[in-house]
């Protein structure tokens, strides 16, 4: 991976954009029960959810050393029970695997972690009805495009780098799961906005 | 029976290929998007949709999503087999606390080390490999696509389970979200 590490303050930036979009959302439309603008707002919580999860700068290193200081312990933990209980190597090593996937799966190591999404309130008056989408959301899509790209580093700008580069990169993973909902959300609007146009003329 | 078969096999391994192809297709796009190389970001955002879609079908099934990528598969083997197995075969009595707390962390180490030099590796040779045409552009990739989910909910609909029935419904959603990437009809401006 490049030398470029994604600067953190921009990933607070995006969300910010992200949430501002999300409550103009709220406040101008007029039937938030609507399929679209509903499908828009469950996918920009989502979003807003996958980027809360984006593994920071010192997650790698604390992720070694947690699972460094777990496996020393229930390998020498196995160790002395399978001695205790005079099994010889082949019982620890059954012991310490057995006793390994319980511990990863007890400190989530092995699982994503996840964040339950949250929606602003929805304000006792409907507003007046959505014209335009918020161009917040644009705007935090360039940002997050741009941080994902400075993440990934300019030596794999080009695509089949990139796609390598995505999927080697578990905080660039979260980051394209996030551009992706955002579009999807931004998309709902255009879709919504398209059958309103259409309906009044 | 040829892989490309939309009929071969049951439900919930069709899915998850199909699953694995469009996620390929949606990643190149998002590349090609992001590096402004096919700047859309319509079709692969409706790709993502229909496969949100298939996947609430293949959740139906019980398939699992993946949990690990193939380089870790490959990191955790050949630490294994390369530092694990021989540090037992030449420690003396490995069964005792320590030592085997000493090759555990060793092979931990070594998988983590073997994974991020895969990666790396991997990463460095696609720098230089030549472009293939985007998938996303394919229109056999939609032919295939609405084939298999069709026959897919074909058999869902013939389920004697009442929870694989509902599958049906996700994938009509699919399919009427893969015409919508396909045609790209309702775009503004």
């Amino acid at each position: 991976m490049s030398p470029v590490r994604a600067p953190y303050t921009d990933l607070g930036a995006v969300r910010a954009l992200i949430a501002d979009g999300f409550d103009e959302i709220v406040r101008t439309a007029d039937d938030l029960d609507q399929f679209w603008i509903r499908s828009a707002c469950g996918r920009l919580a989502a979003a807003d959810a996958v980027l809360a999860t984006v593994p920071g700068r010192r997650s790698g290193p604390v992720n070694v050393l947690i699972t460094t200081v777990v496996t020393a312990g229930v390998a020498a933990g196995s160790a002395a029970l399978a001695r205790a209980a005079g099994g010889g190597l082949v019982v620890a090593l059954v012991l310490a695997a057995l006793l390994l996937a319980v511990a990863f799966q007890v400190t989530g190591l092995l699982r994503r972690r996840e964040v339950a999404p949250v929606r602003p309130a929805a304000p006792k008056v409907p507003g007046p009805g959505l014209v335009e989408v918020p161009l917040a959301l644009e705007r935090a899509r360039v940002r997050l495009v741009s941080m994902g790209l400075r993440r990934a580093g300019r030596a794999n700008w080009r695509v089949p780098a990139l796609r390598r580069a995505l999927s080697g990169d578990p905080a660039l993973a979260r980051i394209a799961e996030a551009d992706l909902l955002l579009c999807q959300a931004i998309d709902c609007l255009e879709r919504y906005l398209d059958d309103l146009s259409k309906d009044w003329s | 029976m040829s892989r490309d078969d939309p009929f071969a096999g049951g439900v919930a391994p069709r899915l998850r290929r199909l699953d694995r192809g469009l996620a390929e297709a949606i990643r190149d796009a998002q590349c090609r998007d992001w590096t402004a190389d096919r700047p859309d970001r319509v079709g692969f955002a409706r790709l993502g949709q229909v496969r949100r879609e298939v996947l609430t079908a293949a959740a139906r099934y019980r398939v699992a999503p993946r949990v690990t990528d193939g380089p870790t598969v490959l990191a955790v083997a050949a630490a294994g087999l390369l530092v694990a197995l021989p540090l037992l075969l030449l420690v003396p009595d490995p069964a005792r606390p320590l030592p085997l707390a000493g090759i555990a962390v060793a092979a931990v180490w070594a998988a983590y080390a073997i994974r991020a030099g895969l990666r790396r590796l991997r990463i460095r040779r696609a720098r230089h490999a030549a472009d293939t045409p985007a998938p996303i552009d394919d229109p056999f990739l939609y032919a295939v696509t609405r084939r298999t989910i069709e026959s897919c909910a074909a058999s869902a609909r013939a389920d004697r389970s009442y929870r694989r029935r509902g599958a049906a419904a996700d994938l009509e959603y699919a399919l009427d979200w893969l015409s919508a990437a396909q045609d790209e009809l309702p775009r503004l401006r």
